[in-house]
């Protein structure tokens, strides 16, 4: 592999965000994912090879850890915001079309649920593996969703809640999107959930995790 | 200290956060870490941010003591001051021999909850995601803490006290907070309670310590729990 588009998926990997970032410290005052991305553009190299043999090589290789529970949450989402900071310049080419998202999540934690962090953290890993996100925030009523999802390019939700008093919000959720829109996979989380409580109530999935939906999303070749 | 006609006693506590004495492997075992060993960088953020939280976290608990007689005890229910609670068999069975009770709550402030979001809203997100682990441990220590001041202060008169159970766990419905915080103060410690029964700050805890001359404080409360999959219980089995 090409020096440069090695060293972009090392830099996402350790969450070396750029050069200005003090961690990991072997790599201190060295160029990080940002730069290195600038530098390999500049040279050249396609946007999309950018994307699929370095960026996402980087986000794929602390996945791998973290499923082998040799990562942990922490460093899914240093390696996310070094995946993210890079993603910022190849802004241009998924405007122009040369680059594509792997589709569009739209994400929240359902009406009377205020928790906000687990999602978040959601959102963020997604983004990191190359999704759009739209996200709604917190305390979110289904016909929030319902208003979102029209023209949102291979669209796919995820729903979160934390407490057993807000599942029924997810289940309604689920029904709302489901009746308008069948062909949206919807996925849900959260502490108290659990991956008999989403298929009873309609649900495409539960993940006690992110990575969890990043892998079953890459499985099926979104 | 205030007293009121059915005999109970208020009380409330504002906590110095160093008291608490919040050991880096406790955060670092929040975050995920097994045994608490956090490697680099992530250590030296735990570490840096512990520092930093007393500027952010106002840590009050407080707790409402009913005298001997004020708590019946059915199967699956007990009876508190006159209110029914629908609290289900394990709570029932740890509530087992008491007659008195503490309803009590911990927090760590409102301002906690906004500088977790701030991290997060500037795109800081392990420093968000530790300190959120950080005042999640923050409330529990505090809870910790009262609950050693109650079994303290019923030790004093020759009452023995239960694990302290809290809405939520163990098959014991998270609504039935609503009654427990009808027994305390109008915003008792800054604390409100959404209409699906989330306390505002999102650091809080609340719950109840059964008191009486046979209670039998539980073994290790994560045995009692059903929340096969939580990431505590292994960490904690690990050790
Ligand atoms: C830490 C913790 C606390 C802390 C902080 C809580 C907070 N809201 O910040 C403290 C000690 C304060 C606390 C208090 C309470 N807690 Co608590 N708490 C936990 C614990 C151990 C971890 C939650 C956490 O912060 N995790 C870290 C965050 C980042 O993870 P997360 O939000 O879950 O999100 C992750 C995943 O769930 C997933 N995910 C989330 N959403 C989605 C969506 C999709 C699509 C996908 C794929 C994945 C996904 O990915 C995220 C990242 O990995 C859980 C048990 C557990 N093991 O999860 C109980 C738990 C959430 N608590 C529970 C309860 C009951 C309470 C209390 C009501 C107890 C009480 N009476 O005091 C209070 C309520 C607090 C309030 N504000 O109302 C219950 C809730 C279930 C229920 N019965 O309603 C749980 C599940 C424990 C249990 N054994 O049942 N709690």
């Amino acid at each position: 592999m090409n020096d440069i588009l090695q060293r972009i998926a090392t830099a996402v990997e350790r969450g070396k965000t750029d050069r200005d970032a003090p961690y990991p410290p072997d790599l201190r005052g060295e160029e990080g994912a940002a730069e290195l991305t600038a530098r390999a553009l500049q040279q050249g190299i396609p946007p999309e090879r950018v994307l699929a043999d370095a960026l996402v090589q980087g986000m794929q290789a602390v996945g791998d850890r973290f499923e082998r529970g040799q990562a942990f949450l922490p460093d899914l989402l240093i390696a996310a915001r070094a995946m993210t900071a890079a993603m910022a310049h190849l802004r241009p080419a998924f405007e122009s079309g040369a680059v594509q998202h792997r589709g569009t999540f739209v994400v929240g934690t359902v009406a009377g649920d205020l928790h906000d962090i687990g999602k978040r953290i959601v959102a963020m890993v997604m983004e990191g593996n190359g999704w759009k996100v739209v996200d709604l925030g917190i305390n979110v009523p289904a016909a929030r969703f319902l208003e979102a999802i029209p023209g949102q390019d291979r669209c796919v939700v995820g729903l979160s809640a934390l407490l057993t008093t807000t599942m029924p919000a997810m289940e309604n959720t689920v029904r709302t999107i489901k009746a308008q829109h069948p062909e949206v996979p919807v996925f849900v989380g959260g502490a108290p959930v659990t991956a008999e409580f989403g298929a009873r109530i309609g649900a495409d999935g539960y993940f006690p995790n992110p990575q969890g939906l990043v892998r079953h999303l890459g499985r099926r070749g979104v | 200290m205030r007293e009121d006609p059915i005999g109970s006693r208020l009380e409330e506590f504002r906590l110095d956060v160093a008291a608490l004495d919040l050991r880096p492997a406790r955060v670092a075992a929040a975050a995920g870490y097994p045994g608490g060993h956090a490697p680099e960088p992530f250590a030296h953020m735990i570490r840096e941010t512990l520092e930093a939280v007393a500027a952010h976290a106002d840590v009050r608990a407080g707790f409402r003591l009913f005298p001997p007689g004020a708590l019946t005890l059915e199967d699956r229910a007990f009876r508190l001051a006159g209110v029914g609670f629908e609290a289900g068999a394990i709570i029932g069975r740890s509530l087992r021999g008491s007659t008195a009770a503490a309803v009590f709550a911990a927090t760590v402030g409102r301002a906690y909850d906004d500088w977790i979001r701030a991290h997060f809203d500037r795109n800081d997100l392990v420093r968000g995601f530790l300190i959120d682990a950080i005042g999640s441990e923050i409330a529990e220590a505090a809870a910790e803490w009262l609950d050693a001041q109650i079994v303290a202060g019923a030790a004093a008169r020759g009452l023995a006290a239960t694990n302290r159970l809290s809405p939520g766990y163990c098959g014991w419905c998270v609504a039935e907070q609503h009654k427990l915080f009808g027994f305390l103060p109008e915003r008792f410690l800054g604390i409100t309670l959404t209409a699906t029964s989330m306390m505002i700050p999102l650091k809080s805890v609340s719950g109840v310590v059964g008191l009486g001359s046979a209670v039998e404080r539980g073994d290790y409360p994560c045995r009692m729990c059903d929340l096969g999959h939580c990431y505590r219980r292994r960490a904690e089995f690990e050790e």
